[in-house]
């Protein structure tokens, strides 16, 4: 046994709170305090196993640091594989680190310390609410989990970052320690509050609580890294108490039996760590294997057990100088590490007479097999396996899941789609990547959109680090330098435009187009902001109405300015043009040429044409000048500049009705079919059913207009009932309910909840009402599922209210499906009963109830919503339930 | 978590006359999309003694940043000689280079400045009143102190950026029985 401690590898003197050992053994990770931040090292293993490269000055010691957390971190954990190094810390924050191709530099400030590897952040794990304090990898590299202050273990998808698939709650203390099962079946987490809990891996509920051997625990350590045996029989727990005494407990696969103990640390123990491989005396020895545990305690001591001794194999004594805080054994079996609340580190070399041969892979993969029948390594696989199927037609529904209706694809492309967008950008060059480019700002100041430097992901080998290229050393750029040169190489473009400050133009790497005039710049850019905000919106609604052949008038939109002193309301109204035309449908337009033809002094008359394939089909002349004009195939209405609005056949132009006396300049005029709608500078609207000879709607719009500023209406678009849909440049979409004699709020593009929901973005398929989507920002699951269910809920009454059954059922499976996601059987419960109706003639809850709604059977909705439902076994017996029911409905 | 890091600054044209802009080539990585532009600023400071000597030799904005390693290049005009007091002129004092976003400062770098005359002549004796057009800048490039802040990135929550009760192992409340220790030997 070779015993060394590296004086080299050191955050500065502060303590180092976790070690880990790559997978490959060429190097090792530790993470801590750093200067005012948290830090993450990976060290270099050669120098420390050889000292001849331990002397060599080429051979780099520190390969990277990373003082990218804002707080102290508690743990550093390689994933299986090794392409990814998890951190957590005291920021409440998981990061998660690949090697990037970059090269290295040298650490900016760092007082000449050079990154020969650089790994940079792929991902980071928000959620905790407390700092994070265990981390630990499954088997297979599919989920993450982490422990943390908050009382919470959290699962992440590490498949699809970073999404968070399971919270665990049950413990009532810091939870401070991690074990995955070897096998996959199994997570089981230590806390402070005196339990070791134990969690399936299927269904992610407790599987047992063990609190007996942590009664008697006093006092906290900083960490509680429990570990699993590599053969997965054996759970073994950092700090517990036998008879007064500090031990490790063995809590068995078995049964959960806690038999027995590791004793023999004089105060508590607050890390365990096996190694990873099964050991046998010799090749001779088969069949008796065993398994070698090290223990680091509070005692400064270390200790190495082998399960076929009844003692330790060794004790080291005053290894450091205080608390031992984290383990990690290498691949290979032979080499421990352990760091110390000292900010030291220590490095163990054993040879296989002092522990043992190693049981080959093949062996370890037979034996898994033998003893729970299946290999290891293998958490998603198989994990339904476990859930006993209590019905045979459940069998079914896991098979059919990829077929049932697209609302499904479509859910779990939304959850995904960040980090999917987030991975591929980081190809794409988001900038210039040959020059910076210069403007000016509106106060005068100088803006630079800086030269992007595209990344060279290492995405499949994260073999290739400093071993194969650390001679490439001399690649590394120099830096924080000075050079005499008096020019840099980037290209400075200068340009002659003014910008905005901000990120106008993140999504388009395009510079704002160029404006001239500041002051009007200014409001201009406002303007643009908020058409721009609201153009998507727009073109959903156009392509609605497209099969309706509707032509509205030159203007699209009409602002609305409110004085927040008064509750006068200035709207521009169309001004007086002296010709224009008004394109329609089926080859027709509109021409308006005002003062056509003079009468008489200075009295002139007015002038409306309709061509059909350039050619006039009639012409009329009109009293008053024409301000606006809008068409359908079937009716033409003018309005004139003295409050009035004509009506006239598409056909031939005869009138329709006598004119219909407005009640002041009309602003806004849109015709469609057989309806017309007209707003007034006095903020009426009002629209008429011209076949009918009826009003659908007299109302003021002035109420929809936010009460501190000016909002633009930017479409306007009339139901077959003759009510109409406005869109305003807020996002927000309103209709009006003649029922209930009132505005009905009908979407709200820029909607907190929206932002706030895991479903935002499926109305993309849907009719209205969708607005730029942005990444969701709140961290907190629990508001986020409220937020997505809300959300569902407020599209849902909206949709019916637009009478539009295909949509509202998509948005109703799409919540269902996210519910059973959810696990919120309650809710679902709820859902159901409604859809499902009184069973029996006496039941109270029938008495309003409906069984169609938007037409649809709400009978057939539930036998849909049960399918979508059986994707999660966990609803199975809900599931069952009302199948059974609904079976019984229909059969009397 | 900060969202920026500096890393690399290399200081262009150096040493130069003391009329000569500054320049400095500054590399940064941004870990997500930032909302705002970075606010970049050099600061001369004329005076150990006062902040009111100070000069901001520009302020220039940088974006927009998305996610990735970014580049440019920031040049300023030298200091106005005139806002340099007299005794101040010649010899060693700072130039800052800050960062900020969204107001908040979260990068400071310093450099130290040397201004001296080139002519022999003049640097053993100096003239009374400093001679600019004579000076010559060197910029202590290759050791940069660099001070970072920690500011709240999220517009959204402001939690995050209190920290600091680390959880102390307490040592003396537990009364071991050192008696057990003796069943464990070293082999």
């Amino acid at each position: 046994m070779k015993l060394l401690k590296p004086a080299w590898v050191t955050h500065d003197g502060k303590p180092i709170f976790s070690i880990d050992i790559h997978p490959d053994g060429s190097k090792f990770a530790t993470g801590g305090q750093g200067d005012d931040s948290g830090r993450v090292v990976i060290w270099n293993v050669a120098p420390i196993v050889k000292e001849q490269a331990e002397q060599d000055d080429n051979i780099p010691k520190l390969l990277c640091q990373m003082d990218n957390h804002l707080a102290c971190v508690n743990c550093v954990r390689w994933s299986n594989s090794g392409q990814y190094l998890a951190s957590g810390g005291d920021d409440k924050l998981v990061m998660i680190w690949q090697l990037s191709r970059y090269g290295g530099s040298t650490i900016f400030g760092g007082g000449g310390k050079t990154n020969v590897e650089h790994w940079r952040c792929v991902s980071t794990l928000r959620g905790h609410s407390g700092d994070v304090l265990d981390l630990g990898w499954s088997p297979d590299d599919q989920y993450l989990a982490s422990s943390s202050v908050d009382n919470t273990v959290r699962i992440w998808n590490m498949l699809n970052m970073p999404e968070s698939i399971a919270v665990l709650k049950g413990h009532t203390g810091l939870v401070k320690g991690i074990a995955w099962d070897p096998i996959g079946k199994y997570v089981a987490s230590q806390s402070d509050d005196k339990t070791v809990r134990v969690w399936k891996t299927a269904d992610w509920k407790q599987e047992t609580v063990v609190t007996e051997p942590f009664e008697e625990c006093g006092g906290t350590t900083h960490v509680l890294r429990l570990n699993w045996s590599p053969d997965g029989q054996y759970l073994v727990s950092a700090h517990a108490m036998n008879g007064g005494g500090p031990t490790a407990q063995i809590i068995e696969r078995e049964g959960w039996k806690t038999d027995k103990d590791f004793v023999g640390h004089r105060k508590a123990i607050t890390c365990v760590s096996f190694n990873s491989n099964m050991l046998r005396k010799s090749a001779l020895h088969k069949g008796t294997n065993y398994c070698c545990c090290a223990i680091g305690s509070r005692d400064r001591s270390l200790s190495i057990w082998l399960t076929s001794l009844k003692r330790p194999l060794v004790v080291i004594h005053e290894l450091f100088l205080n608390s031992v805080l984290d383990l990690s054994w290498s691949r290979s079996g032979y080499q421990l590490m352990a760091c110390s609340w000292d900010g030291s580190v220590a490095y163990i070399e054993f040879d296989d007479k002092e522990l043992g041969q190693v049981v080959s892979v093949e062996e370890k993969e037979n034996l898994f097999q033998r003893m729970y029948g299946k290999k290891s390594f293998s958490t998603g696989v198989d994990k339904k396996a476990s859930i006993v199927i209590e019905d045979p037609d459940w069998i079914q529904p896991q098979v059919v899941e990829p077929s049932v209706p697209s609302v499904i694809e479509e859910d779990g492309g939304m959850l995904s789609s960040d980090s999917r967008a987030s991975r591929t950008s980081q190809i794409v060059a988001k900038g210039p990547t040959d020059k910076q480019i210069e403007t000016r700002t509106v106060d005068g100041r100088r803006r630079i959109t800086p030269v992007f430097i595209p990344p060279l992901m290492e995405e499949d080998d994260a073999q290739s680090s400093h071993a194969s290229n650390h001679s490439s050393a001399a690649l590394v750029q120099p830096t924080f330098s000075s050079s005499t040169e008096s020019r840099s190489k980037i290209v400075v473009e200068k340009r002659d435009e003014v910008t905005k400050p901000g990120l106008s133009s993140t999504t388009s790497t395009s510079p704002p187009p160029p404006q001239v005039n500041a002051r009007k710049e200014m409001s201009n850019i406002l303007l643009n902001r908020r058409l721009e905000r609201n153009e998507p919106e727009r073109s959903v609604v156009s392509v609605r109405t497209s099969g309706s052949s509707a032509a509205s008038v030159a203007t699209t939109g009409i602002s609305i300015f409110r004085s927040p002193d008064s509750d006068k309301v200035a709207i521009a109204p169309l001004s007086v043009q002296k010709s224009f035309s008004v394109p329609a449908s089926c080859g027709r337009s509109f021409e308006i040429e005002n003062q056509s033809y003079f009468v008489g002094h200075k009295m002139a008359v007015h002038k409306l044409s309709c061509a059909m394939h350039g050619k006039v089909a009639w012409d009329i002349f009109m009293s008053s000048p024409m301000i606006g004009c809008a068409a359908s195939v079937y009716c033409v209405a003018v309005t004139c500049s003295d409050a009035t609005l004509h009506c006239f056949a598409v056909g031939d132009g005869s009138r329709i009705i006598p004119g219909i006396k407005l009640q002041g300049p009309a602003v806004h005029l849109r015709v469609q079919d057989h309806f017309v709608s007209v707003v007034t500078a006095h903020g009426q609207m009002n629209v008429w059913d011209i076949i009918k000879r009826k009003s659908t709607l007299k109302t003021s719009i002035l109420s929809l207009t936010d009460s501190d500023g000016s909002v633009t209406l930017t479409s306007c678009t009339i139901r077959d009932t003759g009510l109409p849909i406005l869109s305003f440049s807020n996002s927000k979409t309103y209709t009006y309910s003649t029922d209930m004699d009132t505005w009905l709020l009908l979407a709200d593009a820029m909607d907190p909840l929206r932002h706030g929901s895991d479903l935002q973005g499926i109305s993309s398929s849907g009719s209205f009402g969708s607005g730029p989507s942005r990444s969701s920002v709140i961290n907190n699951v629990e508001s986020k599922i409220i937020c997505s269910i809300s959300y569902a809920d407020m599209k849902m009454s909206a949709l019916a209210e637009l009478n539009s059954p295909a949509e509202y059922r998509t948005w109703l499976m799409t919540k269902v499906k996210y519910m059973a996601q959810q696990g919120m059987e309650d809710r679902l419960r709820s859902l159901c009963e409604d859809l499902l109706g009184p069973v029996h003639r006496s039941s109270q809850r029938g008495k309003n109830w409906q069984p169609t709604i938007l037409t649809m059977k709400k009978n057939d909705l539930l036998q849909q919503v049960l399918q979508v439902m059986a994707t999660n076994v966990k609803m199975q017996r809900l599931c069952t339930e009302f199948q059974q029911q609904l079976k019984m409905l229909t059969e009397f | 978590m900060a969202k920026v890091h500096v890393q690399n600054v290399v200081v262009l044209d150096n040493p130069s006359n003391f009329s000569n802009p500054f320049q400095f080539e500054i590399t940064f990585e941004c870990l997500e999309d930032l909302q705002e532009d970075l606010e970049w600023k050099i600061i001369y400071v004329g005076s150990a003694e006062s902040e009111t000597y100070d000069q901001v030799l520009d302020t220039v904005y940088v974006g927009p940043v998305p996610e990735g390693r970014h580049m440019f290049v920031f040049q300023a005009e030298p200091p106005q000689p005139s806002k340099i007091p007299v005794a101040d002129a010649v010899g060693v004092t700072v130039v800052l280079l800050t960062c900020s976003y969204r107001g908040q400062e979260f990068i400071r770098v310093g450099y130290y400045v040397n201004n001296e005359y080139g002519d022999a002549e003049l640097k053993e004796n100096p003239p009374a009143v400093p001679q600019f057009d004579k000076l010559m800048r060197n910029i202590l490039a290759t050791n940069p102190r660099v001070t970072r802040f920690k500011v709240d990135w999220d517009d959204t929550n402001k939690s995050g950026t209190t920290k600091g009760e680390q959880i102390i192992e307490s040592d003396g409340h537990q009364k071991m029985d050192a008696s057990l220790m003796e069943s464990m030997d070293v082999m």
